[in-house]
């Protein structure tokens, strides 16, 4: 789901740098409080992403999909190191491999980190009365499936493609896509934290 | 969450899907379908110094070089980051 260059007009390269460029600051500022032992944690989760997102696997005939991995990594170690994590993913993604336009990175960010951080931890939170790995995979599927949609607003708003039909092939796609997120997020967040509760509150997150 | 399952788990989660990726599609993605569907192309204006390869050995200097960048890249920032308690 990387955008390429070429996509997207001015203005939607200037508002999406600008949401993500903000949202990137505003992780940076509550890095400031995270624990030193959950460095190197966070940048074992980066690279674990960076690999996954070099393999697609099959979703339907002649569509593949890859693993996202922006909610898995809010749920381990909350929305703002998500943010960090991904934002690190995909600029080297773009800038040394080329997976990604370089004018498109803020979209990108946008649309595969930051709503796969915020709105995959919170419905997280939401739902994990359902129980962790239910809750977990859902939100994996719901953060593709609107990283999708917005990636289709930011496409149709830039007048490069009819914003409906381009919409309604994106969502057939990615609820496809989201099934395989969904079901990793849940399997790795069951082997990772198991079904008890978590004590722990993720940084720059407050207890409810 | 013990930071050293979670490192065992992510170090074989990275073993696993290196492994499994001479099994990868190479069919287009869901964002490439929609594209190829509307007739909409890329124009490249950054033409990256690496690729991820075609083949599995060029696909495995691929993965390790950007395993260890990505690493590197998140640790130093996340560490600059990060203020020293006090």
């Amino acid at each position: 789901m990387h955008i390429p260059d070429g996509l997207l007009s001015t203005p939607a390269v200037v508002t999406t740098y600008l949401i993500s460029g903000s949202a990137v600051y505003l992780a940076a500022k509550k890095m400031e409080k995270e624990d030193e032992e959950k460095i190197p944690l966070l940048g074992l989760a980066a690279a674990a992403i960076f690999v996954a997102q070099m393999v697609n696997f099959p979703v339907m005939a002649g569509v593949s999909g890859h693993l996202l991995g922006a909610t898995l990594i809010a749920i381990l170690f909350g929305p703002y190191a998500s943010v960090l994590v991904m934002s690190s993913v995909l600029i080297i993604q773009t800038l040394l491999f080329g997976d990604g336009g370089i004018t498109a990175l803020g979209a990108n960010i946008l649309n595969m980190g930051i709503i796969g951080a915020f709105v995959g931890y919170y419905l997280y939170k939401k739902l994990e009365r359902l129980g962790k790995v239910l809750a977990a995979g859902i939100a994996g599927w719901v953060s593709v499936v609107l990283g999708a949609v917005l990636a289709s607003i930011e496409v149709g708003l830039s007048g490069t493609a009819p914003f409906l039909p381009f919409l309604k092939l994106m969502l057939i796609y990615h609820s496809a896509v989201g099934v395989i997120e969904g079901v990793l997020t849940g399997a790795l967040v069951m082997l990772m934290q198991g079904q008890k509760e978590e004590k722990e509150t993720p940084v720059g997150v407050k207890r409810s | 969450m013990k930071g050293k399952k979670v490192a065992i788990i992510l170090i074989a989660f990275i073993v696993v899907v290196i492994l499994i990726s001479p099994l990868a599609s190479y069919a287009p993605d869901g964002l490439e379908n929609a594209m190829e569907a509307f007739g909409v192309g890329e124009h490249t204006i950054y033409h990256a110094p690496l690729s991820y390869g075609a083949s599995f050995i060029s696909f495995l200097v691929s993965a390790a070089t950007g395993i260890a960048i990505t690493f590197l890249i998140t640790y130093i920032t996340a560490k600059l980051m990060r203020k020293r308690r006090v």
